[in-house]
């Protein structure tokens, strides 16, 4: 049913993410800790968009309908940039 | 003429394909958890020192714990796909079931900050919540709709992933494993992505 070929999936990719996921939870707690100002809400935000794609682009995947889980992507992206340019809309 | 490599790759797109029908419930909750999120945001532009103070009365270490909690089961239920892939049932079953322990623990901590927001008559409905300031009375009303919505979400999960144990341990067709699986994935994460956005803003900012 499947090509042996294809079974080629392996846990590191899982692993770092995960790591990358909790470091960026810890950074956000560390940013809020230090007095930024407006900056660092923009700061927890961006990191907090960073995580969402991270987790979209790697756990949420659906290689049959990838047209509706790309457009999701891109909402996900365009809210990044909205984040990324919070401070100039403000 | 399809290719024997053209239907190799057709079969390896369903097994993990995921019902439409998930991927629109996904688009639009996505959007009212932002309404509400951006709605408590804009609330606390208003009534900042109000919100500076409500945020020092919520458990903040639960509020974390139960982050690397959510993030560690989002790592589980990956794994779990990943060992299905490489025809380790067995591995996938615990893989699950690990996933469904961390949800009950999520649960666990989320009764115990309820509880200790409730003995400091910060529950929404209350005698106690009737006489707090506009600003406070405001951060925790969306403070628990925005939990309590959440938690309905879990608990659909919890089902799911019931489920999922229960096509796991019985001998059911390989194909559709995969496809539960994928679909419990894919839920899973979404809860997770939502909790990245709710706990910064609920917790953080």
């Amino acid at each position: 049913m499947v090509n042996e070929n294809q079974n080629n999936m392996n846990y590191g990719k899982y692993i770092i993410a995960w790591v990358v996921l909790i470091l960026s939870a810890i950074l956000q707690v560390v940013i809020s800790g230090i007095s930024l100002g407006s900056n660092s809400q923009f700061y927890i935000l961006l990191l907090a968009s960073i995580s969402a794609f991270v987790i979209i682009a790697l756990y949420m995947t659906d290689k049959s309908n990838k047209l509706i889980s790309n457009i999701f992507k891109g909402i996900i992206l365009l809210e990044l940039l909205f984040v990324i340019f919070y401070d100039f809309i403000n | 003429m399809v290719s024997n490599e053209q239907i190799v790759n057709d079969d390896f797109k369903n097994l993990f394909k995921v019902n439409k029908g998930l991927w629109i419930f996904i688009f639009i909750d996505f959007l009212v958890f932002i309404g509400l999120l951006a709605y408590h945001l804009s609330n606390g532009f208003e009534y900042k020192n109000e919100f500076v103070f409500a945020k020092s009365q919520l458990l903040f270490s639960f509020g974390f714990f139960n982050t690397i909690i959510l993030l560690t089961s989002g790592l589980t239920i990956g794994l779990s796909k990943v060992a299905l892939f490489n025809k380790n049932n067995f591995l996938s079953t615990v893989f699950v079931f690990v996933t469904f322990m961390f949800a009950m623990i999520f649960i666990a901590n989320r009764a115990i900050d309820c509880t200790y927001l409730l003995n400091n008559g910060y529950m929404f409905g209350s005698d106690a919540f009737s006489n707090l300031s506009v600003g406070l009375s405001s951060f925790f009303t969306t403070y628990f709709l925005i939990y309590f919505i959440f938690m309905i979400h879990l608990f659909a999960g919890i089902v799911f992933l019931v489920i999922l144990l229960l096509n796991l341990i019985k001998d059911v067709d390989e194909k559709l494993k995969y496809i539960k699986l994928n679909f419990t994935v894919v839920y899973w994460s979404y809860l997770s992505m939502i909790w990245a956005f709710i706990f910064p803003i609920l917790f953080l900012i």
